[in-house]
């Protein structure tokens, strides 16, 4: 999943970019609302961290906007402001969640599962499919009830494909929901990463479309 | 609950002891009565006795001229009377209380009725009234001759009757005072008491309330006398709320402005506790050390602003200085920062002296100079400068960096404000700081632009 976190503290925004990524998220992160309106023009996030204290232009009002222009991914607010009123005003402009600082960057974590899982309809962090168990939450799979080890990158690519069971996502919407700006792609390392995962997890659960992406079929 | 009540009573006790007025008007009230009605008593009381005095001493000439009527014609109709032969009949209803003497000329007692000793009541050869002193009491006296000067008829009366008249007088006087002053100590308790029921309605008004409770006590029902203190305290608790709402917007802000380096401390602990590899663990203690160092400044600073007087009044601490030896020394301090950071100090400090705390004009000067590092990007240069002009004493520190647009130059004093876009590492306190010392210095603060680019701040001390 990637993530957009908008936090003017640099102490803070780094720590939590580094957080989020240790859990297995792509965090970019950005220190002013312009900033974060540009980045969400150009790639598709899955999840907004925003703080509402920010330079120039009020959290708040960035919340508004997105909203507004029909931004209906989920947006976490992050704020010092702890106040009923600051909440449900929040709340009320379109907020999934709000957060206060100091916050702990498993719960975090946690929150933005449960946001996402909100969105997706479900209620439970276990998804199970044709043998396959995973769980987002402990981030552990299993087949026919035994664990299997993956890598972080292995475990977002099997979730992502879980959670859109029966659609196709392409080589390209893995590689943007799995890197955030900076890290290097190769460019057949998500096709690395599905070789890996068919060996551990059995060759008919991923299917390959040629040039088109992966699914993992209803039945 | 019942501590607050027994905190009450002790009140109510402590007020007890001291003094009322409630009973001070009482007091002077029925001191007040007391003495007049006492003295219009002795008043009355003189005026009733001399007036039965005149009375009797009239009704005792006009029985003395009666019996000499008497005498006189008993006298001549026996001519060689004799005392022993004059008729008793006429006198002797008088006989109880009047002494009667007739004497003649050659001082022969002629007739004397029994009670009478047989020496003259009066020695006084004229008519008229005179005091004696008879059986241990003083007896009033009168005397008369008959108009051929041959009889004359002495009597006396005893002085106890006339007491008796006005002592009943001053007795009754006495029963009714008795009577009627504690009815009217009663009556002027109880008014006083009624009246000050509505002084008691104000202070319950001021009493029952909590702490928090700052509204206005209501004027209306309380007596006029009330309502300058009551306007008073309506000012205090206007003040005192107005400064108990700036504390807590103070105190909600500091919290809101601590989290944010705290939330950083959290993360970043956290990044440690789960770093992969060496540069995640570098780069996350790195931010905690910054995170740390954020709080502190933060936290000194509220403890400096804590410090300083809120109401902004003149310190009573000022005392003459030289400024320049004072900046002179303050500067060194700030080469090595400024150093660090490639700034250039420049410092151009004339001969000046000023009336100043060097204390609190230091922390003034540090908020200042440590704005001006801040703010200055690298390569920049940072000026203090002192002097005076037209007698006027000035503090300059002027600095390359992005200055205050105008219309921000009053909001940047606000606590917590800080301008948009600026980094998040100030605190938004140091203007607010340098605000308060500059009021409590008597002096005036301008911001200017620099020539070029920049901000020039300028304190005009008093000398």
């Amino acid at each position: 999943m990637r993530i957009l976190l908008v936090e003017d503290d640099p102490q803070l925004g780094r720590a939590t970019q580094l957080g989020l990524d240790q859990s297995g998220y792509a965090v970019d992160w950005v220190q002013s609302a312009e900033d974060a309106e540009i980045s969400i023009k150009l790639h598709h996030y899955q999840c907004l961290l925003l703080d509402l204290g920010l330079p120039r232009q009020d959290g708040m009002s960035l919340l508004k906007k997105l909203r507004a222009s029909g931004f209906d991914e989920s947006i976490l607010i992050l704020t010092a402001r702890d106040q009923v009123p600051d909440r449900i005003m929040g709340l009320d402009s379109g907020a999934d969640d709000f957060i206060v600082k100091p916050y702990d960057l498993d719960e975090l974590a946690a929150r933005i599962r449960s946001v996402r899982r909100r969105l997706a309809g479900r209620s439970r962090e276990v998804l199970s499919h044709r043998g396959v168990e995973i769980d987002t939450a402990a981030r552990q799979v299993k087949l026919h009830g035994e664990s299997i080890s993956l890598t972080t990158r292995e475990f977002n690519i099997l979730q992502i494909l879980f959670e859109h069971i029966g659609q196709i996502i392409s080589k390209d919407q893995l590689e943007q929901a799995l890197y955030s700006w900076g890290d290097e792609i190769e460019s057949n390392t998500i096709q690395v990463h599905i070789h890996h995962l068919r060996k551990k997890l059995g060759k008919e659960l991923i299917r390959t479309l040629h040039a088109v992406g992966y699914v993992i079929d209803k039945e | 609950m019942e501590l607050r009540k027994i905190e009450l009573k002790n009140l109510a006790m402590k007020e007890g002891e001291g003094w009322s007025l409630r009973r001070s008007i009482l007091a002077i009230v029925l001191a007040i009565t007391v003495s007049i009605w006492g003295f219009s008593g002795i008043v009355v009381y003189i005026e009733a006795d001399q007036e039965s005095q005149e009375l009797f001493d009239q009704s005792l000439a006009e029985t003395a001229h009666l019996l000499l009527t008497l005498a006189d014609h008993e006298a001549e109709e026996r001519l060689a009377s004799t005392a022993d032969t004059l008729t008793e009949s006429n006198v002797e209803k008088h006989s109880q209380y009047l002494l009667l003497q007739i004497w003649d000329t050659q001082k022969r007692l002629l007739y004397r009725n029994n009670a009478a000793p047989e020496t003259p009541l009066t020695t006084d050869t004229t008519s008229g009234f005179g005091w004696t002193q008879l059986n241990g009491q003083p007896w009033r006296t009168y005397s008369i001759w008959n108009a051929p000067h041959r009889l004359q008829i002495q009597i006396a009366e005893p002085i106890s009757h006339r007491k008796d008249i006005s002592g009943r007088f001053a007795y009754k006087l006495l029963l009714f005072a008795v009577l009627v002053l504690p009815l009217m100590a009663g009556a002027i308790w109880w008014m006083i008491n009624r009246l000050f029921r509505a002084l008691q309605h104000s202070a319950d008004q001021v009493s029952q309330r909590t702490p928090n409770d700052l509204e206005k006590v209501d004027l209306a029902g309380a007596p006029v006398e009330l309502h300058s203190l009551l306007t008073a305290l309506n000012h205090l608790f206007e003040r005192v709320s107005h400064a108990m709402e700036q504390e807590q917007r103070f105190t909600a802000n500091a919290s809101h402005e601590l989290r944010t380096p705290l939330a950083a401390i959290k993360a970043n602990l956290q990044v440690i506790q789960r770093a992969r590899n060496d540069q995640e663990r570098d780069e996350a203690a790195a931010g905690l050390l910054i995170s740390v160092d954020r709080a502190t400044r933060l936290v000194g600073q509220l403890m400096t602003l804590s410090k300083l007087d809120p109401q902004d009044a003149r310190d009573p601490a000022l005392q003459t200085y030289d400024l320049q030896q004072f900046l002179a020394k303050q500067v060194a301090e700030f080469t090595s920062i400024a150093e660090k950071k490639q700034l250039h100090l420049v410092s151009d400090l004339q001969a000046a002296s000023c009336l100043m705390n060097p204390d609190t004009l230091a922390i003034m000067l540090r908020n200042l100079l440590d704005n001006a590092v801040r703010y200055t990007p690298v390569g920049g240069q940072v000026e203090l400068a002192c002097g005076s002009v037209d007698g006027r004493v000035f503090l300059r520190v002027s600095d390359s960096g992005p200055g205050i647009p105008e219309e921000m130059r009053e909001k940047v004093f606000e606590r917590f404000f800080r301008l948009p876009g600026a980094s998040a590492s100030g605190s938004g306190l140091g203007l607010s700081i340098v605000k308060s010392i500059v009021r409590s210095h008597d002096a005036q603060l301008e911001l200017g632009d620099a020539v070029g680019q920049g901000l020039i701040v300028t304190v005009w001390l008093t000398s």
